[in-house]
């Protein structure tokens, strides 16, 4: 048995380097690819900042470690994972969460990607108004007063 | 690649995010700046949402007050054994029960609601409500729902419950329609039995009780109607003479296909369900199994016992069981029939009042089909 694990070196767009094994970089289909074809040791990948980078390896290192030490993914270890998941994204700036949408959606990381849309959906569904939600996510209203009395009216159902 | 607002992501990703939002958020959304009201009122918005919300159905409890209905959306799904929902405005009508005891039911969201008169489109989201215009089937009527998923088309299938000769009724909710007569092509359909009036629409297939013992299966789409035998669940029925034709039964959706059951079964503590295989060949399979929980149980207060009913399913294809007297707090029992798992949540504060004067919509989803431009002409 080859015991060995291959690892992989992924670069920033800031020129940060992580050291990872093939499997983690399997997790996201576009890195599946490009180790794939082109058998190189180190790759950059120039449109992701190694602050978002580091978190994505953090996310795909501890979701692959799960997958093989569950064996059959029982349901304790897919608990514990959620809860993982839980903490890993309490703890970050809605910033932060656009830009690892947006390096989820380039690097292909479909799990990443559905914790971090639903990241951003519960904090809109937290806000209880039009006015906090504009706050939150920093959208100028285009509305004048009137159209903005019609609107509202239109979707009191929305309102408690 | 630097993304420092919402409204720097890409647009499908940023739909992508709304599509997992509450409805009601979604309407909050819309007041928030004219792009985001015109991205979340298209169609194509609205039907995906649908879908989306397909996932997560909820359980739909209305009370009559005096004059109006109240709601409660009860979700199959809870973190806690315990919820407390939030009483909604419903309809601005009472639901009327009556002796034919014909069964509302949520069809993708929204719920054919007839008095004598009329039939009433409600869509408890967006707590809109819309009297169809006067139709010319003889009464008592029934409305019937269905939805065709590939279409994106809601379809009201009304007929008369004692005139048997007359044409079923359609109406394509949808701005300038109106009701037509359904030209019969192949088969002229049994009408509803009368006295039970059991139907389910089932990926885009509407599927009823008929008065002749039959099941009529009625195509949205194609809007051809179709017959299937039923089958002869009197003779497994030890010890019990009846057969379907006077056996309490109902319809539920197991597996994506239609699923036959008797309620007799669960006052003996089993659920039997009869799944149909093939349509054209009239073939079901039968599924049993004995309930690992009591289905007839005492009133708390000691006034009386109560059964619990199969009145629906989840996504996961767990039957749920409901009391058939308001049992305080109520609550509802999920049971897994192929891993014999029961699990029971329980919903605090929707009052005291009887079960038989309200109504159950276990399977009700989110929508955000708007009713208002419905009867305008085209």
């Amino acid at each position: 048995m080859e015991n060995e694990k291959k690892m992989i070196t992924l670069k920033s767009s800031d020129d940060v380097t992580f050291e990872v094994e093939e499997a983690v970089v399997l997790e996201s289909q576009f890195l599946s690819h490009l180790v794939q074809d082109c058998p190189a040791p180190e790759h950059k990948i120039k449109e992701v900042t190694g602050k978002i980078l580091s978190k994505v390896v953090e996310y795909c290192e501890k979701h692959v470690v799960v997958v093989v030490d569950g064996g059959d993914s029982s349901s304790s270890s897919g608990d514990d994972l959620k809860k993982w998941d839980d903490k890993f994204i309490k703890e970050m700036d809605l910033s932060t969460v656009y830009d690892l949408i947006a390096a989820a959606n380039y690097l292909n990381i479909q799990a990443l990607l559905d914790l971090m849309c639903q990241r951003v959906a519960d904090v809109i569904t937290a806000c209880k108004d039009h006015k906090e939600i504009r706050e939150t996510l920093g959208i100028v209203s285009d509305y004048t007063a009137e159209e903005e009395a019609e609107v509202l009216k239109e979707n009191e159902w929305a309102f408690d | 690649m630097e993304t420092e607002s919402f409204v720097s992501l890409p647009l499908d990703l940023t739909i992508e995010i709304l599509l997992r939002l509450p409805a009601k958020s979604i309407g909050r959304f819309r007041c928030v700046s004219k792009l985001w009201s015109t991205m979340t009122t298209t169609p194509s918005f609205v039907k995906s949402y649908s879908v989306h919300s397909s996932a997560r159905p909820c359980l739909l409890y209305c009370k009559n007050g005096e004059e109006k209905c109240v709601f409660y959306s009860l979700p199959h799904h809870h973190d806690t054994e315990k919820y407390l929902p939030k009483e909604e405005t419903g309809l601005p009508l009472r639901i009327i029960t009556n002796e034919n005891n014909i069964h509302h039911q949520s069809i993708h969201g929204l719920i054919p609601v007839e008095n004598s008169e009329s039939v009433i489109i409600w869509n408890p989201t967006l707590k809109q409500h819309v009297t169809l215009p006067q139709l010319k089937v003889s009464k008592p009527f029934i409305s019937l729902l269905g939805y065709d998923p590939i279409g994106d088309e809601y379809k009201v299938l009304c007929m008369s419950l004692w005139v048997k000769d007359e044409d079923p009724q359609i109406f394509t909710l949808g701005p300038g329609e109106s009701w037509r007569r359904l030209i019969i092509q192949d088969i002229s359909p049994s009408h509803v039995k009368f006295y039970k009036a059991i139907w389910r629409c089932i990926n885009g297939v509407v599927y009823y009780l008929a008065a002749d013992n039959t099941i009529v299966s009625f195509d949205v789409r194609s809007e051809k109607f179709g017959v299937i035998q039923i089958p002869d669940m009197s003779l497994r029925m030890k010890g019990l003479p009846w057969g379907i034709k006077i056996l309490p039964c109902g319809f539920i959706r197991h597996r994506g296909r239609l699923a036959l059951f008797s309620y007799i079964s669960s006052l003996r503590g089993r659920i039997s369900l009869w799944i149909l295989e093939d349509a054209e060949k009239h073939e079901w399979v039968r599924k049993d199994s004995s309930l690992p929980f009591k289905t007839l149980t005492s009133l708390s207060t000691g006034e009386g016992i109560f059964l619990l009913r199969v009145s629906g399913e989840t996504v996961d294809d767990e039957l749920i069981y409901l009391p058939d007297l308001a049992e305080r707090p109520f609550y509802a029992i999920f049971y897994d029939l192929e891993r014999n798992r029961v699990r029971k949540v329980e919903y605090e504060g929707i009052g005291e009042i009887k079960f038989i004067r309200s109504h159950c919509f276990p399977n009700h989803i989110e929508s955000l089909m708007s009713l208002n431009d419905l009867l305008t002409a085209a």
